[in-house]
C-alpha cells in the first residue's frame, strides 16, 4: 500500500521518526501561528476576511531580501523598515478600502481579493520570476537525543512565541486592546462609550499587516521567496483561524500547532498525501463538534 | 478651434484604422505561449514567453506563399492548471485563430490532447513524462525538451554506477510528471538489480510546498545513497537539499528534467546544495548562441535567463524555418516537414527528431544533453557516459 513504509522498521526507528516529526511539526506550527495571527486580529476587530494577508507576508519576506541582501542594511534596521512600512500600508489600506466598506461582507471580500491579485501581479513584475533567497542568519543544527532541529527554525519559533506574547499584552493588557475587544464585542455600543472605532480599527489593521510582514521577514531565510508565496500561507492561515475560532488569538495558537503536528507526524507515519487528508479530516471533525472552532464564540 | 481639432482627430483615426491591408508591412503569424505566467510555476512560463519574444526579434519578417509575416507572441496564462489550460487552448484556437504554440506541463496535457488532435494544433510540448504525449495518435505534438524516459534511459544507470549508489529513492511533485518519473526510474533501477541496486522508496509533494521534512524523514529512514528529485524546480530542490542535510542525509541528489540555477541553490541551501547532479545543465556554454541569448536576456529583462528559454527559442526558430521551406501554415504539412528536418542552430547544438522506437513516432527532440554537478556553488561538468535514446 502506498503511504506505508516500503520496508518495516524496528520500533526504535519508528519512535525516533515520530519524535523528529513531532519536533519539526511544533516548529512549523509556530511559523503557521506567526503567519495567521495578523489575519485573526484583523478579522476579530474589523470582521474582514483579508485575502491580501498572504501578499503582505510575501512583501515582508521580499523586504528582507531587498533591505538585507540587496541594500546590505543591518538585520535590525531591516526589521524596523519592514515594521514601519507595513504599519503604514495597513493604515493606508484600511483608510482607502476597508473603512468605507465596513459591514459590507461581500464587497470587502471582493476588495481584499482584488488587492491580493493586484499586489501579486505587481510583485511578479517588480520582483521578477526568479526565486529570491535570503542567507540563513543562524546556520547549524541543534540535536536533542537524536532529534535534529535547525537553529534558524528554533530562532524563528522563539520570535513567534515573543510576538504572540506581545500581541496578548497589546490586546489584554492595554487600553487600546480593551477598545479593540469592545469593538469586537459590539461596535455600536463601543462608539456610544466614546471609543473612536475608526482609529482603533485602523490600528488593528496596521498591527495585523505588521504581523504578516514580520512573519514573512522571519520565514525568509528558511524558505525561498517568490511573489506567489502568499497563496500557500493564506490558505493555511484560513484553515487555522477557522479551526481555532475566528478572532481568537489563543485558538489560532492551538490550531496552528495542531496543524503543524498533524502534518508532520501524519506525514511521517502515513505519507505526505495521506497527511494532507488527515489534517482536513481532523479539522472537519473539530468543526462538527465545535462549529465555532476550538475557542471561537458561538 | 473646435473644428480643426475634430478634423485632426478624424484624420488620425483614419490613418490608424482606415488604411488598406496592403499598406501594412506584414501579417501576424501568431504563436501561443500557453503557459503559466502566474502562480508557483510562473518562472517556467515566463521563460517560454521570453524565448518566443527573443525568437520573434531574430526571425524578423519572413515570407510564406508570397505574403510577408512577422511572428507575434500571444500569451495565455494557464496557472499550470488543467482546466485553465483547456480554456486557454480553446480561446487560442477558436477565438484567436492561433494554430501553433508552446504548452507547458505533462499534467495539463491529457485534457487538451483531444483538442490538439481534433484541430491539428501544432503543440510544442514543454513537458517531461513520456508516451502520454508523444505517440502516433498525436502527430502534431512535438516534445521540445528531453523526456523523462530519454533522460533516465540515457543517464540513470550510468550515474548510479559512477557514484556507486546502491539504494535509490525518489521525491517529486504529486502530479503526472512526478508519478511518471518515479515509474521510469523504477524501471531503470530494475535493470541494475543483479548488481545489488534497489529502489527504496518514493514520496510526493504538492507543487509550491516549502516543507519537505516528513517526506524526507520517511525516505532518509530507508538509508538511500541517491535521492532523485526530478520534476522539481530550483527553489524546491534547494529546499529539499537544505532540509535533507539538516535531517542528516549525506548522499547525492539527482535531477533530470528541471533546469536549475546554481546561484539560487547556493543562496538557499548553502553548502547543503553541494553534490546535486543535474541533467540539462550546461556547466560551460555549449554554443556561441547560448552565450549571446543569456547576455541578451540579462540586458532586456534584468535577470538570469530561466531554464525554459533555450529550448523554446530553438524550437520557434526551427518552426519558422520549416514553415518558410514548406511555404504553408497548414499544421499537418508543417508537422510532417518538421519531423523530417534537422536544425543545426539550436542553442544546445545540432538537433533532430527521434523517439520512433520508444514512442512509435518521431516527435521527440534529440539534441546534446549535458550533466553537471554542483561544487562550491558552481556547476562543473559531470563526466558520465550517456546512452542512446531511439
Amino acid at each position: 500500500m502506498k503511504g506505508a513504509f516500503e520496508a518495516p522498521f524496528p520500533m526504535d526507528v519508528y519512535l525516533h521518526l515520530i519524535a523528529q516529526g513531532l519536533a519539526i511539526g511544533l516548529l512549523t506550527g509556530v511559523l503557521y501561528v506567526l503567519i495567521a495571527l495578523g489575519l485573526t486580529l484583523i478579522y476579530g476587530i474589523l470582521h474582514i476576511v483579508n485575502f491580501a494577508h498572504g501578499e503582505i507576508y510575501m512583501l515582508g519576506a521580499m523586504g528582507v531580501f531587498y533591505c538585507y541582501v540587496v541594500f546590505k542594511l543591518p538585520f535590525a534596521a531591516t526589521l524596523v523598515v519592514i515594521l514601519l512600512l507595513s504599519l503604514l500600508l495597513g493604515l493606508g489600506v484600511e483608510r482607502a478600502f476597508f473603512r468605507s466598506l465596513r459591514g459590507q461582507w461581500l464587497q470587502l471580500v471582493v476588495a481584499s481579493v482584488g488587492l491580493s491579485l493586484i499586489i501579486q501581479s505587481l510583485g511578479w513584475i517588480a520582483f521578477g520570476i526568479q526565486e529570491k533567497n535570503v542567507p540563513s542568519f543562524f546556520t547549524g543544527v541543534v540535536a536533542f537525543g537524536g532529534v535534529r532541529l535547525p537553529t534558524e527554525r528554533l530562532i524563528a519559533a522563539a520570535v513567534g512565541v515573543v510576538l504572540v506574547a506581545l500581541l496578548y499584552a497589546l490586546v489584554y493588557r492595554t487600553k487600546v486592546g480593551l477598545a479593540m475587544r469592545a469593538i469586537e464585542e459590539d461596535e455600536e455600543t463601543a462608539r456610544m462609550l466614546g471609543i473612536d472605532a475608526d482609529r482603533v480599527a485602523a490600528l488593528a489593521c496596521a498591527v495585523g499587516f505588521a504581523l504578516a510582514a514580520l512573519a514573512g521577514a522571519f520565514v525568509a531565510p528558511i524558505y525561498s521567496l517568490n511573489p506567489g508565496m502568499g497563496l500557500e500561507a493564506i490558505l493555511m492561515s484560513f484553515l487555522i483561524i477557522i479551526v481555532g475560532g475566528l478572532g481568537s488569538i489563543t485558538g489560532t495558537v492551538l490550531a496552528g500547532l495542531l496543524v503543524g503536528v498533524l502534518q508532520s507526524v501524519g506525514g511521517v507515519l502515513l505519507g505526505a498525501e495521506a497527511a494532507y487528508g488527515l489534517v482536513f479530516i481532523v479539522m472537519i471533525v473539530v468543526l462538527v463538534v465545535r462549529p465555532a472552532g476550538l475557542l471561537g464564540k458561538a | 478651434m473646435r473644428h480643426p481639432t475634430l478634423a485632426l482627430v478624424v484624420l488620425v483615426a483614419l490613418a490608424v484604422v482606415g488604411l488598406p491591408d496592403g499598406v501594412h508591412a506584414q501579417k501576424s503569424f501568431k504563436v501561443g505561449a500557453i503557459v503559466p505566467v502566474s502562480g508557483p510555476a510562473a518562472a517556467f512560463g515566463l521563460g517560454v514567453q521570453r524565448g518566443l519574444e527573443l525568437a520573434a526579434e531574430d526571425v524578423g519578417v519572413f515570407t510564406v506563399a508570397g505574403e510577408k509575416y512577422k511572428l507575434e507572441v500571444v500569451t495565455y496564462d494557464t496557472v499550470y492548471a488543467p482546466d485553465k489550460t483547456v480554456a486557454a487552448i480553446n480561446r487560442a484556437v477558436y477565438n484567436d485563430n492561433v494554430k501553433y504554440g508552446v504548452i507547458i506541463g505533462a499534467g495539463v496535457h491529457p485534457p487538451i490532447l483531444p483538442i490538439i488532435r481534433e484541430t491539428g494544433f501544432l503543440d510544442f510540448a514543454f513537458a517531461a513524462a513520456g508516451r502520454q504525449i508523444t505517440n502516433p495518435d498525436n502527430p502534431t505534438a512535438f516534445r521540445i525538451m528531453a523526456s523523462s524516459d530519454q533522460l533516465y534511459q540515457t543517464y540513470a544507470v550510468a550515474i548510479a554506477e559512477k557514484l556507486g549508489g546502491k539504494r535509490i529513492a525518489f521525491l517529486g511533485p504529486n502530479d503526472e510528471l512526478g508519478k511518471n518519473d518515479a515509474k521510469a526510474i523504477k524501471a531503470e533501477v530494475e535493470k541494475l538489480k543483479a548488481k545489488g541496486v534497489s529502489f527504496v522508496g518514493d514520496e510526493y509533494y504538492e507543487r509550491g510546498a516549502r516543507d519537505f521534512g516528513p517526506a524526507l524523514l520517511r525516505l532518509i529512514a530507508q538509508k538511500p545513497d541517491i535521492i532523485d528529485t526530478d520534476g522539481s524546480p530550483t527553489g524546491s530542490i534547494a529546499l529539499i537539499a537544505k532540509q535533507a542535510r539538516e535531517l542528516g542525509y549525506n548522499g547525492y541528489f539527482v535531477n533530470s528534467t528541471a533546469v536549475l540555477e546554481a546561484k539560487a541553490i547556493s543562496d538557499i541551501a548553502g553548502k547543503a546544495g553541494e553534490n546535486i547532479i543535474a541533467l540539462r545543465i550546461w556547466a560551460n556554454p555549449p554554443t556561441k548562441l547560448y552565450t549571446e541569448l543569456a547576455e541578451r536576456h540579462q540586458k532586456k529583462y534584468g535577470e538570469a535567463a530561466p531554464g525554459t528559454l533555450w529550448e523554446t527559442y530553438g524550437a520557434a526558430r526551427w518552426l519558422v524555418d520549416t514553415i518558410v521551406k514548406a511555404d504553408t501554415f497548414d499544421t499537418k504539412k508543417v508537422a510532417d516537414a518538421l519531423a523530417g528536418s534537422t536544425y543545426a542552430a539550436h542553442p544546445f547544438g545540432a538537433a533532430s527528431w527521434g523517439g520512433e522506437k520508444a514512442y512509435g513516432i518521431k516527435r521527440q527532440i534529440i539534441m546534446p544533453i549535458p550533466a553537471a554537478i554542483l561544487k562550491n556553488g558552481k556547476w562543473e561538468p559531470f563526466d558520465v557516459r550517456s546512452g542512446k535514446f531511439e
